[in-house]
């Protein structure tokens, strides 16, 4: 019973990066209906620019978040500039290869740079835990989480009570009443898309707390990610922070109630059956 | 005139096609005025062109003394245009408040807008009622007087209007007319687009017809009434 409860609150802690991590892929595709493969490579750098901070500098990963976050926006507005916003009126297929190609040249770049090995980002904090009661949590998981849904609540505020975020649901919702009004939709495509990346690279950073640093990284949580948006409802905040939390618990009660190995098997399956629901959804 | 909006020699293209043909058009400040036309003839496309929507291929649109053809759609709310879209439009998933708020986003740095907001919501009070309500589950005539709102929140000097009474019951009819002559009561000036032909031409201070991208007829909003040829193809009956 108490392995059960650690297992879960443990779960629920990892669940809400799962969100973090998410919920940039769910605000593109809303705000711009285009699927960001490049998100694999936002996430990635973000954990590399953290680790090189943290080896060269010292410089704790969560202090890197100042930044990662900024540098993530900067990136993702320019990538929109550049590459995503020549391409609005061809199909869809081109901008997703695209994208692919920014991952793909992301990850090879780091290949090279840094080489293939699995590093590892240690702070002082890295192997802490704290017990509550019967319940054991590793700190970084707890101050991860604790960011995370700082995060999600900043977000949440800019997307209700600025004009930023409004422009940005208008535009998602319907683009050309949008227009109408006077939103410049343009300049709202480059902001969402750079807030989606923002939001990667900075998820990056957070998760170098406690996953080897590869650049492999962002292939795997890429699928994860989609996992959770398509579960969670694309743009739906509160459905996408509740379907990371799911994720977050189905992977850890697997990884230790039936193997380690079988933790990143989760999400695809997951992915697989929230596709099928949707499909028979769609038809019945 | 010199306030008011002049589109001359409006040419436009959608989809390789001429939607408009060359037509010129004029719209005094303060005078209601009504675009008229079969489906199809291009009225939609006028609306969009003077919006910015849809770029002028040639031609020019000037309003209150300035050239307007080619600044795009978010310098045209800023100039004083706001347009109440074909189908209402509202944002579904946000509420008829901050579709309210958002309509004023060209305008949004000036002050007034809480003042605005109260006037708008006295002029059209059903939105008070509802004003936490999701506009998507509005129904059709709440979402058009939103539609409505949410243009005026702009403070624009003239209204596009791109039949604002389609798919409506006549009551409901009845509120949206009330309201436009409300609008122009408030000094806004009225550029409407209607099928309901007779309600916009005896609203109306002038008209034109439009057919295949082309101005057919202009004249008095009474004059066009009672013209024979509009009668048959608008009413389907010959002026008694
Ligand atoms: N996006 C588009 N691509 C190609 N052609 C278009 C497009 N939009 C409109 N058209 C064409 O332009 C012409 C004028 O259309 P418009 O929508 O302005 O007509 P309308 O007078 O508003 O008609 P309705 O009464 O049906 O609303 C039509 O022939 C239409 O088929
Ligand atoms: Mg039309």
């Amino acid at each position: 019973m108490t392995d059960f409860l650690s297992v879960l609150v443990s779960g629920v802690l990892v669940g809400t990066v799962y969100a973090y991590m998410a919920y940039g892929l769910g605000l593109i595709y809303g705000v711009l209906r285009v699927v960001n493969l490049a998100h694999g490579a936002f996430l990635t750098l973000g954990v590399y620019v953290t680790w090189w901070l943290h080896f060269t500098f010292g410089i704790d990963p969560l202090v890197s978040l100042l930044v990662t976050a900024p540098l993530g926006f900067g990136l993702g507005a320019a990538v929109e500039r550049t590459l995503v916003f020549r391409l609005r009126d061809s199909p869809p297929v081109t901008t997703l290869l695209l994208l692919f190609g920014v991952w793909l040249i992301v990850r090879n770049v780091l290949y090279l740079v840094f080489g293939g090995t699995d590093r590892s980002l240690l702070t002082s904090y890295s192997l802490e835990s704290l017990a509550l009661g019967p319940v054991t949590l590793s700190i970084p998981r707890i101050v991860v989480s604790a960011f995370s849904l700082l995060g999600f609540v900043a977000l949440a505020f800019v997307l209700k009570r600025t004009w930023a975020g409004l422009a940005l649901r208008a535009v998602a919702q319907d683009r050309g009443a949008a227009a109408l009004s006077g939103i410049p939709v343009d300049r709202v495509w480059a902001t969402a898309f750079g807030i989606g990346s923002a939001l990667a690279m900075s998820a990056g950073t957070l998760m170098s707390l406690f996953y080897s640093v590869t650049p492999e990284f962002g292939a795997r949580f890429l699928l994860k990610s989609f996992c959770v948006v398509v579960l969670g409802g694309l743009t739906n905040i509160g459905g996408i922070l509740v379907a990371g939390i799911g994720l977050g618990v189905a992977e850890d009660l697997t990884a230790f109630y039936i193997h380690t190995g079988f933790r990143d098997v989760v999400s695809f399956l997951v992915l697989v059956a929230a596709l099928v629901m949707r499909r028979v959804d769609a038809e019945g | 005139m010199k306030d008011g909006l002049q589109v001359s020699g409006l040419e436009v293209r959608r989809g390789g096609a001429r939607a408009l043909r060359g037509i010129s058009l004029a719209v005094g400040s303060r005078e209601v005025v009504a675009l008229l036309g079969a489906n199809g003839a291009g009225k939609t496309t006028t609306l969009r062109a003077i919006s910015g929507l849809s770029p002028a291929w040639r031609g020019e649109i000037h309003f209150a003394g300035r050239e307007i053809t080619r600044i795009g759609p978010a310098a045209v709310v800023g100039a004083g245009i706001a347009h109440v879209p074909e189908g209402s439009r509202v944002w579904p998933e946000m509420t008829v408040m901050e579709n309210l708020r958002l309509g004023a986003w060209a305008v949004r740095r000036k002050s007034g807008l809480t003042r605005r907001l109260d006037e708008i919501l006295t002029l059209l009070p059903r939105l008070a009622e509802r004003a936490g309500q999701l506009a998507g589950t509005l129904s059709g005539g709440e979402r058009q007087m939103a539609a409505i709102g949410r243009a005026l929140m702009a403070a624009p000097r003239m209204l596009l209007m791109d039949e604002p009474s389609l798919g409506l019951s006549p009551r409901v009819v009845d509120t949206v007319f009330d309201t436009i002559r409300a609008i122009r009561g408030e000094g806004v000036a009225v550029l409407l687009v209607e099928q309901n032909v007779v309600r916009a031409l005896e609203i109306a201070e002038r008209g034109y017809v439009l057919e295949g991208g082309r101005i057919v007829r202009e004249g008095g909003g009474r004059e066009l009434l009672e013209d024979p040829e509009v009668r048959q193809a608008y009413l389907g009956r010959a002026a008694g």
